[in-house]
């Protein structure tokens, strides 16, 4: 069973930064037949109403850039005192090498720092922090460096109206350090992948692949309409709704009860309960039979920015509770859930932390297209 | 809870502006989606302290049904 408890481990700082570009439901109306009370409707019960998109070329990997860069020059941070990175997300820049290995490079990291990838989605920040907690409680890192981001807006059919309106782009940043402060965490994860086709991308790597002629690719790029009037297409994100909700409702409650059994605290212990912002109906469900008040389980964030996969955790924390953490502590569970299925949470203390609250992306100057860098390819190459 | 909170909690659920009754037919509302079903849910969980899965609300054909699967 994955249920660990560290002692030696602390969150020293987090930053999150978002796209400046927002986009409102009301913008959207042909998903709702051109009726605005229909699009009304949807932000009453499910709670959508804003998200940020990112601009063509930019993705996750540039959004965790600027949340680290922010972070460690806000905290005056001895870049070469970082002993691994790892970056979480669904959406990296390439299918090789890793990305984690690109941002090593870009936010000049010491060459004898660690650097990888995990493959991990709405419960990819828990898993990232239980990570790094491992690498640091064991004595292999001092310092490690947890970028959690996705530009899901990337791998979603344009024309999907259940999907499209749902998720936002968001890049995290959180250090996690060696100390002596004597606050415990603990961790419980886990899996249950006979339910992974309910949250899927179903082609593009080896199962699927990407073939070599245009012809045998157009098969893929295909529109499948469902029963529902919706279109699919297999390089894009599918997802079953009912059974992720299903799922969600039956394993996260009894997940989260076991593990305040384990970290021996009760819900009164907890100040804030931060779920992954799923939608409105998931995070107050959740929280009610989880028996926490609705108040301990804030959801505002994904109403302004949508759900964020991975990032959410993080994001709330930098968008609701910075002060707090900034300038006292707060005992926090976090729980993620989602696609894999997988899910992981944690009991945690934050004490006088580093947190910047929710920063917009500023584009650096020069930062490329796909255009450049399909044209840049195509110069190299046939050099 | 009597049949009267009941049809003004459901209703607000379903974000329905015309008032319920006890005998209409689920799959005539309009309101009646996937959304409000998950919704639904979690009013169940809320206010009558019962789990349930999508799939047996579903499978009510009345806002009476909805009433007695809650209660029961």
């Amino acid at each position: 069973m994955a249920s660990s408890c560290f002692s030696k481990v602390k969150i020293a700082g987090i930053s999150a930064v978002v796209p400046s570009s927002e986009i409102r439901l009301e913008d959207e109306l042909e998903f709702f037949g051109g009726d605005i009370k229909k699009a009304n409707r949807v932000t009453q019960i499910v709670g959508i109403n804003k998200r940020r998109i990112a601009e063509r070329g930019v993705t996750a990997a540039d959004l965790c850039q600027q949340a680290a860069e922010n972070m460690l020059f806000g905290m005056g941070i001895d870049k070469a005192s970082i002993d691994a990175l790892i970056f979480v997300s669904q959406t990296p820049d390439y299918k090789l090498p890793a990305t984690a290995c690109i941002l090593q490079h870009k936010l000049g990291l010491s060459n004898a720092c660690a650097a990888f990838d995990v493959n991990q989605g709405c419960a990819g920040y828990t898993y990232g922090l239980w990570l790094a907690a491992s690498l640091v409680e064991s004595g292999a890192c001092k310092r490690v460096l947890l970028l959690v981001g996705e530009s899901l807006s990337r791998v979603i059919d344009r024309d999907n109206r259940i999907i499209v309106p749902l998720f936002g782009d968001c890049g995290t940043a959180t250090l996690i350090e060696k100390s002596d402060a004597g606050h415990p965490s603990w961790f419980e994860l886990g899996t249950d992948g006979s339910e992974h086709e309910a949250l899927i991308v179903p082609a593009g790597q080896s199962r699927l692949p990407l073939p070599d002629s245009p012809e045998e690719y157009a098969a893929l790029c295909e529109r499948i309409v469902d029963g529902n009037g919706t279109p699919w297409r297999l390089i894009r994100t599918y997802m079953d709704g009912e059974a992720v909700f299903d799922f969600t409702m039956s394993v996260v409650p009894k997940h989260i009860a076991a593990l305040l059994e384990s970290a021996g605290k009760s819900a009164d212990d907890i100040d804030y309960l931060v779920l992954h912002k799923a939608n409105k109906q998931i995070v107050t469900a959740v929280a009610a039979r989880a028996g926490f008040p609705e108040e301990k389980a804030p959801y505002s964030t994904f109403s302004e920015f949508g759900n964020l996969a991975g990032a959410s955790i993080p994001a709330v924390i930098c968008h609701l509770l910075a002060e707090k953490v900034c300038n006292g502590e707060l005992n926090l569970l976090l729980s993620g859930y989602g696609v894999g299925l997988s899910w992981a949470s944690a009991v945690l203390k934050l004490d006088r932390i580093w947190c910047s609250g929710m920063r917009d992306y500023v584009r650096p100057e020069g930062h490329q297209n796909p255009d450049d860098i399909l044209a840049y390819w195509q110069e190299k190459l046939s050099e | 809870m009597d049949e009267n909170k009941f049809l003004a909690l459901f209703q607000d659920t379903l974000q329905r502006e015309t008032p319920l009754n006890m005998d209409d037919i689920l799959a005539s509302l309009e309101e009646w989606d996937s959304l409000a079903a998950m919704a639904s849910i979690a009013l169940a969980e809320r206010e009558f302290s019962k789990r349930l899965k999508l799939k047996e609300l579903k499978q009510q054909k009345t806002v009476r049904d909805v009433y007695e699967l809650f209660r029961a």
